[in-house]
């Protein structure tokens, strides 16, 4: 009998361990193939921001993409996984949290003790070049590629982080003393990356011929439309990682937020497709143009990212149907002021952003936070206050110190010869006489 | 710098040179590089501009 129960109980440690493992596997697995998934958001922009450019600076602006890509992945570890860790307070760091994120931690390498830290590290990093990719196609045409590189870095790899730990972070101040949520980050990502982009593009200025003296707009057309809007559903596809990342598996229970409340995946799945449907549609009844109708599926999912866990699908819908529409008329506005965004990540990202987190506040106020307040509209707008300041500030100001010193934009002369002429040493199309001066 | 470890068992941070002094070279390294490359990228966009004005 004692033998019997002894073998037993070795049975059940070894169930117990075997449970264990499996848990520990499924879960890392599941943020690999998420990130997997986003790295086809870049896959995505590329094709996007190449189309979206003219003939002559179209391999210019897949460089620029690319490195943006690059340059944020060894800066983020070097210094974004700690900002992250270490400031969910507001501005003062805490070292004991921030420690696990510093780069000479144990933590920040292989480790047999720690299957969590680089895989989630790895996801927040294709986060990072998410927000680097959606500024970079606002400004091409005409920003020198170094002062980018630095802009980019400091978009990916500082302030858009800095804003997840406020804002999509379980201990983020705007969680714990304002009930914020916002799902699928259309403050910390979406609403900081447009915003950077707008600072940083009044002081750009825009690309030569865009306005005329009266103030009027010219429509500089992508010079490859089917390319920018294949590369715009690849975003799509790339953003079902996004949002699978968005969520924590647990491993032993129900699925959560980064909130602390418990969700499904089922819920994303009903609501991420009803606005994106949303967003289409609407896009088409205002413009009949396939370049803003993807555009306007990207602001769908924002216009109903924070409530993606929570909301009822035809809410989600019509929200989408909101996003594309504040995508739209935003892209109007800011070309009015004179600001010119090639690809209207003002509008997509910046304004859709904006409107999906106050309507989270309209349309899903009073959900529970555990210890924190419930979900308000006053802590929406609180948080909207805040990614917008985090946004534009830092691309105002330090767009503004590169464009003091000269080094912002590139030359007149290059930008009427062809960013593709003046500097790559290769050629998009050889058999067609690429690179047509201005 | 090579295995901190000489058994798996109970190993735990197994990256090479872990607990020693390397990995904080090649942190100062990849830091460094980062930055140069960044600089020979902007020289290269310089002379590429000066060529277009000539």
């Amino acid at each position: 009998m004692e033998t019997e129960l002894a073998e037993m109980a070795a049975k059940l440690a070894a169930l117990e361990e075997s449970v264990g493992w499996t848990t520990t596997i499924a879960v890392e697995a599941f943020y690999w193939w998420c990130t997997g998934l986003m790295v086809i958001i870049h896959a995505g922009f590329l094709a996007y921001e190449m189309g979206a450019s003219r003939k002559k600076n179209v391999l210019a602006s897949g460089i620029k993409n690319i490195l943006a890509f690059a340059f944020v992945i060894p800066t983020f570890y070097f210094i974004g996984w700690w900002i992250y860790l270490a400031f969910p307070g507001g501005l003062i760091p805490n070292f004991e949290e921030g420690a696990a994120g510093l780069p000479w931690s144990e933590a920040m390498g292989p480790n047999l003790a720690d299957n969590a830290s680089g895989i989630f590290w790895a996801a927040f990093t294709l986060f990072a070049a998410t927000t680097a990719s959606i500024f970079s196609g606002a400004v091409i045409e005409r920003i020198r590629l170094s002062s980018f590189i630095v802009l980019a870095v400091l978009l990916g790899s500082v302030v858009w982080i800095l804003g997840a730990s406020w804002a999509w972070h379980g201990s983020g101040w705007l969680l714990t003393e304002w009930g914020w949520h916002d799902f699928g980050a259309a403050g910390c990502v979406h609403m900081i990356a447009g915003f950077y982009a707008l600072g940083v593009l009044i002081n750009l200025g825009p690309r030569i011929g865009k306005f005329n003296a009266d103030g009027s707009a010219n429509d500089l057309r992508p010079h490859n439309m089917p390319f920018a809007v294949t590369g715009l559903m690849l975003i799509i596809v790339g953003f079902f990682g996004f949002l699978g990342g968005c969520i924590i598996y647990n491993g032993t229970g129900q699925w959560t937020t980064i909130f602390g409340n418990p969700a499904t995946l089922s819920a994303i799945g009903f609501n991420t497709l009803m606005c994106f449907a949303g967003g289409i549609i609407m896009a088409w009844l205002l413009t009949r143009d396939p370049f803003w109708m993807m555009s306007g599926a990207l602001a769908g999912i924002f216009g109903a990212a924070p409530g993606l866990d929570v909301y009822y699908p035809p809410t989600a819908f019509l929200l989408g149907m909101g996003g594309a529409t504040a995508a739209v008329y935003g892209a109007r506005f800011i070309e009015k002021l004179g600001i010119d965004d090639a690809v209207g990540a003002v509008g997509v990202h910046g304004f859709a952003g904006v409107f999906g987190v106050l309507a989270f506040g309209l349309f899903a106020s009073g959900y529970p936070n555990g210890d924190y307040p419930a979900t308000s509209f006053l802590g929406q707008l609180v948080g909207a206050g805040a990614m917008f300041a985090l946004g534009f500030i830092p691309g105002y100001v330090f767009s503004k110190i590169l464009s003091v010193m000269g080094i912002l934009r590139i030359p007149e002369s290059a930008e009427v010869l062809g960013m593709d002429r003046a500097k790559v040493p290769a050629e998009a199309y050889p058999e067609d006489g690429v690179s047509v001066p201005a | 710098m090579g295995s901190p470890i000489t058994t798996w068992e109970n190993a735990q941070a197994y990256f090479t040179g872990a607990g020693g002094f390397t990995p904080t070279l090649f942190l100062f390294l990849a830091v460094a590089a980062v930055v140069v490359a960044l600089v020979v990228g902007h020289r290269h966009e310089s002379h590429s501009y000066t060529e277009v004005d000539k």
